[in-house]
């Protein structure tokens, strides 16, 4: 416990405040509180709340938000406990490569996926183009129950982590006393093995509840006329007269969010819910005795591994067909062509979208490890009122929900404002990149201050003794100590910025698209297997460059290096993260929100 | 050894948050002395230690360094070589930029820090295929040779070692004391050395403080503090002893210090047993128990009212059973007494 007065001996950590203080205020504090303004502010005519309770389809969208949440949260759980179960815990017939199958969400989600499915599913999609004429057609797939479908399967990937890793932590001689006391399969999964896994599914349902309540790429481009709060939010920014509207929605989502996440604070006393634990002995999976129930639980793996599979086949088979040929049904061998990648890896206009989302996402990345990876260090080391409150602050994104920021700075900074040096940010390149850098904050900060306290304190002590000035010890000793960790995050925090579609729907430059606003727009309406063929390839480059990030950083940069010479890592087929040395927490995405984005 | 003195502690207090872990610190070590600050854990040998290197300011006294008070100046400013216990090896960097890390912070030039580095690596017996290995590569005693060399290659005025030895296997931990102690010696760098093991204080020290719950008990020689221990705790810290109740001593030609009213101790090295049926010299007493170390045997003997621990070489002339009666001689000078009752310690 460092004095604050020790702290701020060096001037370089004075400069430091000052720049934080100032980002902080500017970025963090006064949008929100803009919003607060907006929707509160006694105006001439209706009030916000007025307008929302005047409004039809603002009451309805809440409605539908609402509704929404519930029943993912039934559904998701549903899926996701019967996949954990069937990966982690009975025998059944090639659960690796249904875990593969189950996983794929990993290498996808958000916009992306929802695209995905909508061009198998929709009309004038796949489905459509193959089963047209055995009556199948897409007409079934929009509204509630798309948007139920899409998501309940996408928005598995917390249990396939989390719910996994705690069934993985149950006792095998619990299991096995059991056993012998002749307890029945289904007595031992509800008596046993559940109420052990609690936590880990409480806190799950909440993550999905909010990603459910919150949802804006699945309604905007299959809802059709199932709205929610998000993309209300955003026709509602749209016009000057109903922001203040815009304004209330959005606080009213980061009030659930804020309330639904400080309840899962509180269920994190396992804390290890967060950790991706290294299975030491892995539990014996069980075999399900009753034959009918094998074949029923067997059965419904598969069906859903093909569910699960199939966007992901189509869209790589389709990438490498002919579009035209797709549209007018008239596919055949001759329709095997590199064209597509062709087109969208020379042509400009394919592969604008593309740099620009490479551009945010780099820039974000580097700007981001930059300033957290010096603040933490001293987070770190000092807790003191000014540390203490800086981080406390730092995580304001990590409970908003990502609309509320976006809103937030949209109206905040379109006019000229004084903590800006007088300059409008709203409709610049920058301001999408300011909301980008909010974003990742959080999750930075929390991961290189764990890096930093993995870091053995007479490393540096002895370096001091030896006469290192602050600055020689942090370059020359800390930094290659937490490097890995370092390039981990930034590996982690690029990839995911690379498809977005929910902060960039707000902020983007018209004429600086990236990939995630471009691939909504080709499916606006109904598919055009044609115009699809690009987003197609993007796809594939995507799911690509993701798996090649996982592999990077979960494969080498967070593999703890004293153990290479023992086992050789993780279990074959899984991508875990083995954090004995590394940090405490996973380079997971905190919420499915930030995996479905 | 007694010269000027270079290090100094006055009035020195430690407090951390409302925890005072050294109350009132005042010690003296001199040039070229291998000091030792020994004691039980959280004794405060270790602050002290820290306090001396800069990584505690006190809330009150001075440290003064050669004349010099550095009681707030910045560690890196103390010119102090140290120790630490895990060595605090640099894993990304290979033994020679280990070694070499102090003299490339002075920026000093590639050649000479060549020179010194070899140098160093010489004189703790490192060989020069080893300054291009790894520091993961090395074994414990390797690793922390290098660390010794790493203290030493900047010319420190002082060496400070936080229980160096502690986390190595017992047959290393006794020869590398050895070398530690040869190697300082040949330096005569003015040494503080923390430890709770009293071997390694007693056969390595010119002169040894005992701590006990931030305070110290008792200053001086290796023989000062195993003989002649000025408290109680000292003397049931080092070293095994016996408790001489009142019915024993009234046996004994007790001095004048002792008060044959009032339990006294001695040290189990002390008392000489005879065997043989008609030896008269010593008291009579029944052998309760014992254990048999090979190169001698620790016998427990009930005399009257005590219970006396006897060490006894086995000279492979005598040696004596449970329930033989022996003989045991005391000699009296050797009994202590202080003011609190003496407790026996737990057996180890």
């Amino acid at each position: 416990m460092k004095k604050t007065a020790l702290m701020f001996r060096s001037p370089f950590v004075i400069v430091l405040w000052v720049f934080l203080a100032w980002f902080i205020v500017t970025f963090l504090i006064v949008p929100n509180v803009g919003l607060l303004v907006e929707s509160f502010q006694p105006k001439p005519g209706r009030n916000a709340f007025q307008k929302l309770l005047a409004s039809d389809r603002a009451m309805q969208s809440l409605f539908n938000s609402v509704l929404l949440a519930f029943l993912l949260s039934v559904t998701v759980n549903l899926v996701g406990v019967f996949i954990a179960l069937v990966t982690q815990y009975f025998k059944v017939a090639g659960s690796r490569i249904l875990w593969l199958g189950y996983a794929t969400t990993f290498l996808y989600g958000g916009v992306v996926l929802v695209t995905a499915y909508k061009s198998v599913y929709g009309k004038g999609g796949v489905f459509e183009a193959l089963f047209g004429g055995l009556g199948y057609s897409g007409e079934w797939f929009g509204g509630l129950v798309a948007i139920a479908f899409v998501m309940t399967f996408a928005c598995t990937t917390n249990h396939l982590l989390f719910v996994s890793a705690a069934i993985n932590k149950v006792d095998q001689q619990v299991l096995e006393s059991a056993t012998m006391m002749g307890a029945s399969e289904w007595t031992i999964l509800r008596r046993l093995v559940l109420p052990q896994i609690k936590p880990a599914l409480f806190a799950t349902t909440i993550l999905t509840f909010l990603t459910g309540l919150g949802a804006l790429s699945a309604p905007q481009v299959i809802g059709g006329n199932f709205q929610t709060i998000s993309p209300m939010i955003l026709a509602f920014s749209n016009t000057q007269t109903s922001r203040d509207l815009a304004a209330l929605l959005a606080l009213f989502l980061g009030a659930v969010t804020v309330v639904m996440l400080a309840i899962m604070n509180r269920l994190e006393s396992s804390g290890t819910y967060y950790s991706l634990t290294r299975v030491a002995t892995p539990l014996a999976k069980r075999r399900i005795a009753n034959p009918v129930g094998n074949a029923v639980v067997h059965i419904v793996a598969w069906l859903l591994f093909v569910i699960y599979a199939i966007p992901v086949v189509v869209v790589v088979l389709f990438s490498f067909l002919n579009g035209t040929d797709a549209a007018r049904g008239t596919l055949g061998l001759h329709s095997i062509t590199l064209d597509n990648y062709i087109r969208v890896l020379s042509g400009a206009d394919a592969l604008r979208p593309f740099l620009v989302s490479v551009a945010y996402a780099a820039a974000t990345a580097l700007i981001v490890i930059l300033i957290v990876g010096i603040t933490a260090r001293f987070l770190q080391k000092f807790r003191n009122v000014v540390t203490v409150t800086t981080e406390y602050l730092l995580h304001i994104p990590w409970v908003l929900p990502g609309t509320m920021i976006a809103l937030g700075l949209l109206l905040t900074f379109n006019t000229p404002n004084p903590l800006i040096g007088g300059v409008v940010l709203t409709g610049t390149v920058f301001i999408l990149l300011v909301a980008y850098v909010i974003g990742k904050i959080p999750f930075t900060l929390r991961m290189m201050k764990s890096a930093y306290a993995g870091v053995n304190v007479s490393m540096e002590e002895s370096a001091q003794i030896m006469g290192a000035s602050t600055f020689t010890v942090f370059r020359r000793i800390l930094f290659p100590a937490v490097l890995p960790v370092a390039a981990a995050i930034t590996a982690l925090n690029f990839n995911g910025l690379l498809d977005d579609y929910d902060t960039a729907v707000f902020l983007a430059h018209p004429s600086f698209q990236p990939l995630g606003l471009v691939i909504a727009a080709q499916t606006s309406s109904e598919v055009n297997l044609d115009a699809q063929a690009n987003v197609f390839v993007y796809t594939v480059l995507l799911m690509l460059i993701t798996g090649a990030t996982m592999w990077l950083v979960y494969g080498r940069l967070l593999k703890d290096p004293t153990k290479e010479s023992g086992r050789r890592g993780a279990p074959k087929g899984r991508a875990k993260a083995d954090t004995t040395a590394g940090p405490a927490e996973p380079a997971a995405p905190k919420t499915v929100a930030e995996v479905v984005k | 050894m007694k010269g000027p003195d270079v290090i100094s502690f006055e009035g020195v207090a430690v407090k951390f948050g409302d925890f005072t872990a050294i109350p009132d610190l005042n010690l003296e070590i001199n040039e070229g002395e291998f000091f030792t600050l020994l004691g039980p854990s959280g004794s405060g040998k270790t602050t002290a230690l820290r306090t001396l290197a800069g990584f505690n300011i006190p809330a009150a006294g001075t440290v003064n360094l050669n004349g010099r008070d550095i009681t707030r100046e910045l560690p890196e400013k103390r010119g102090i070589g140290m120790v630490f216990q895990n060595y605090a090896l640099y894993p990304t960097m290979n033994v020679f930029e280990n070694i070499a890390f102090g003299l490339r912070v002075k920026k000093v030039k590639d050649p000479e820090v060549a020179t010194k580095v070899d140098a160093a690596a010489d004189r703790v017996g490192l060989t020069r295929d080893q300054l291009t290995k790894s520091v993961a590569a090395l074994s414990g005693g390797q690793q922390q040779r290098v660390a010794i060399a790493r203290a030493l290659v900047l010319e420190p005025d002082i060496l400070l070692l936080d229980e160096p030895l502690s986390n190595l296997d017992a047959k290393l931990r006794i020869r590398l004391r050895h070398q530690l102690k040869d190697l300082q010696n040949s330096l005569g760098i003015t040494t503080v050395y923390v430890t709770h093991d009293q071997d390694e204080a007693l056969t390595m020290s010119d002169r040894i403080a005992v701590f006990n719950l931030g305070r110290i008990e008792q200053v001086g020689t290796p023989r000062d503090i195993y003989d002649a221990s000025a408290t109680d705790f000292v003397s049931g810290f080092i070293g095994d002893r016996s408790i001489i109740n009142p019915g024993l001593l009234a046996r004994l030609d007790v001095p004048a210090t002792i008060d044959p009213t009032r339990p006294a101790v001695i040290r189990a090295d002390k008392p000489l047993l005879i065997v043989g049926t008609d030896e008269t010299r010593g008291l009579p007493g029944v052998v309760t128990s014992l254990r048999y170390y090979g190169r001698h045997t620790e016998y427990e003997v009930r005399m009257f009212d005590s219970d006396v621990r006897l060490l006894h070489k086995e000279d492979g002339r005598t040696h004596a059973e449970v329930g033989d009666a022996v003989q045991v001689l005391i000699d009296p000078r050797f009994l202590r007494q202080y003011a609190e009752a003496p407790k026996l310690e737990d057996e180890s």
